[in-house]
């Protein structure tokens, strides 16, 4: 298992320096000059060389790149363009923000999408599961951005109960976080259906009836188990999902978060910002997977890692 | 007389007129067809024919686990030692499942589940149905392997189905079955995916097991060698009916019913010289659409006109013997005048 792990661990290297040089060359592809953008519109042509110079954006990019590469290996993500503050700190200031409105919405997906899907499966083609799995259709087919604005107008606007932006307060997380889970609810929601439809026809499932045990033991204690391994992988490819959804949720309902850092820094053409972020969000990707293997050895005995 | 301190002749269970039908797209499957037997205390009793004349139905209605929607049981009894199973409430019936009336698969190697640890899986049942502690269960579940012959049963307990061989879990399973000390033991093809060598093995066990344990076992097979190693009375079933009954013996030596008759020759000896194998010609009709008259009689070597329009009933025509058959209710100049 140990060494499964440090393997993995090994094979994170390659994966992140991939995603540093892509974003680094991508970010450069957007139109429009960085030392233009921060110089804003008032600058001189004088002020903005100052700019160009002292962010080394006059250097050729495979200098840049090598500068890029140095200080990473040194843990040092470089300074925002805008802010002058060094972007681990900014990121960090952020990371919170976006940490809870991932939690909150995998929590709701999770409860949801796993409750739904299994009446579902245990139930297939009944009223309930028509007209929940018609909705999970709706639920995945909607973009995001649009889903929130429709919840803002709705319970913020029309009704007044909850406030339709900002962050700070529990009441400020319930119309993102629910925005952000709907996508996942959908698809957890759908692959939990399909795999304990799957499950209940088993042959253990009827050995534990011939038990004597009641229904609700048969799905809960021996269904489940088996049904949930492959709705954990969805589990944390939605995991990866959600902190890309968080990108446009944040922005809808102005949640301070890594996701509307992003943003703006795209706007502003803050390279070092928009580079750092990604490098963050994949990282966090790919801890994730990692996660959900090693968590697939302890739900079925015969995955074993060697 | 008597056997493992029971009385043979009380009966400890009653099918009558048991119909099991499915509704399907393709239109009513009558799987069981108006199905009458009997099994006494302490009996064993082979329930014989080919896939889809509705044996493993028969096991499924008794065990009360036919899948509803598409299945149900329209009509008939199921007393199990005086008590009709079917008017039991769901809570009743779950406390004779697996407690008094157990069963065990044909698959041994889909009917555990692959991951909870055999031990767990079987103590399951003993601390269900006997109230016993964790701590308990774990004791008799390791006494339990230890009597179906399993190896080293306080490690194998803690280890999952997929860590055991086909013949080992089918054991695992006759442990789980037999953990309450049911009266009645439902055994469904237990043999028909194991090798040879430990299907021999199984049922040796199995008969050992019903000594020791005095209690009835129906065991359905569609092989005839199975039935002459444990059972004492065989009920052959044709497309969801009943078409003999008889001791063991007497059906050996002296089948009534063309079909058990095709059955017994199709068997392969040793000792006499064949060309080849006895077939019976033809297939299981297909439930949605059996024929009129007998249903055996687009197969029967033995056929006549009135086959094709009437149906037999199921008469008795000794102590114990019951046929399905033109042939047997009819005297011999009857039978030439039909020809």
């Amino acid at each position: 298992m140990s060494t499964y792990i440090t393997k993995r661990l090994l094979m994170i290297i390659p994966v992140l320096f991939t995603v540093v040089f892509l974003v680094f060359f991508m970010v450069r592809l957007i139109p429009g000059d960085t030392a233009e953008v921060i110089a804003g519109e008032q600058a001189s042509a004088q002020e903005i060389e100052n700019i160009r110079k002292q962010l080394k954006l006059d250097q050729p990019i495979h200098v840049q790149f090598g500068h890029y590469m140095s200080g990473l290996a040194r843990g040092d993500l470089g300074r925002s363009a805008r802010s002058k503050r060094p972007v681990m700190e900014e990121l960090m200031a952020r990371l919170p923000n976006t940490v809870y409105l991932m939690l909150a919405a995998i929590f709701i997906a999770v409860v949801v999408g796993v409750a739904t899907g299994t009446i579902s499966g245990v139930k297939p083609y009944s009223i309930f599961d028509t007209l929940s799995m018609f909705v999970a259709l709706f639920g995945i087919s909607m973009p995001v951005f649009w889903l929130g604005l429709m919840l803002i107008i709705y319970f913020s606007v029309n009704l007044g109960w909850l406030p339709s932006g900002g962050s700070g307060t529990w009441r400020h997380m319930i119309l993102p976080a629910v925005a952000l889970a709907t996508v996942p609810m959908a698809t957890i929601s759908r692959m939990t259906r399909s795999s304990v439809l799957d499950v209940m026809r088993q042959d253990y499932i009827r050995t534990a009836r011939a038990k004597g045990l009641t229904e609700m033991s048969v799905v809960w204690r021996h269904a489940l188990k088996n049904a949930l391994i492959p709705v954990l992988t969805v589990i944390g490819l939605q995991m990866g999902t959600l902190l890309g959804g968080a990108v446009l949720t944040e922005k809808v309902f102005s949640w301070n978060g890594l996701g509307r850092l992003m943003v703006d820094s795209i706007v502003a053409r803050d390279y070092p910002v928009v580079q750092g972020a990604v490098l963050l969000i994949a990282t966090s990707f790919v801890f994730i997977n990692l996660i959900v293997d090693i968590l697939y050895g302890y739900l079925d005995s015969r995955i074993r890692y060697d | 007389m008597e056997l493992g301190g029971a009385r043979v002749s009380e009966k400890l269970l009653e099918i009558k007129n048991v119909k099991t039908y499915f509704y399907t797209s393709d239109g009513q499957v009558p799987a069981v067809d108006g199905v009458s037997f009997h099994i006494n205390r302490g009996e064993t009793v082979g329930v014989v024919g080919e896939s889809g004349c509705g044996k493993s139905v028969t096991s499924l209605s008794i065990m009360g686990l036919i899948p509803k929607p598409p299945g149900k049981i329209i009509a008939g009894e199921i007393l199990f030692e005086g008590e009709d199973l079917l008017k039991l409430p769901q809570k009743q019936m779950r406390k004779i499942r697996g407690n008094r009336i157990s069963m065990i698969f044909q698959e041994p190697m889909t009917s555990l589940n692959p991951v909870y640890t055999i031990g767990v899986q079987i103590a399951e049942a003993v601390r269900l149905h006997q109230g016993a502690s964790r701590k308990e269960a774990m004791d008799i579940v390791v006494e339990g392997l230890r009597l179906v012959g399993i190896p080293s049963p306080e490690r194998r307990v803690d280890e999952y189905p997929h860590q055991l061989s086909g013949g080992m879990r089918q054991r695992a399973m006759i442990a789980m079955a037999l953990s309450c000390k049911p009266t009645l033991l439902i055994a469904d093809e237990p043999t028909t995916a194991l090798d040879v060598t430990i299907q021999a093995q199984i049922l040796e066990l199995l008969k050992e097991l019903k000594q020791d344990l005095g209690m009835a076992m129906m065991i359905i097979t569609h092989d005839l060698g199975v039935v002459a190693e444990v059972a004492q009375r065989v009920v052959v079933m044709y497309a969801g009916k009943v078409v003999e009954e008889a001791p063991v013996r007497d059906l050996f030596n002296d089948p009534k019913h063309p079909y058990t008759k095709g059955l017994l020759a199709s068997i392969p000896r040793l000792h006499v010289k064949q060309e080849s194998l006895h077939v019976i010609e033809g297939n299981v009709p297909n439930p949605t659409e059996f024929p009129a008259g007998c249903r055996f009689h687009p197969r029967c070597e033995f056929k006549m006109p009135r086959c094709e329009t009437q149906e037999p009933q199921l008469k008795t025509i000794a102590e114990g013997r019951q046929v399905r058959c033109w042939l047997t209710e009819m005297d011999a100049a009857e039978v030439k005048n039909e020809h």
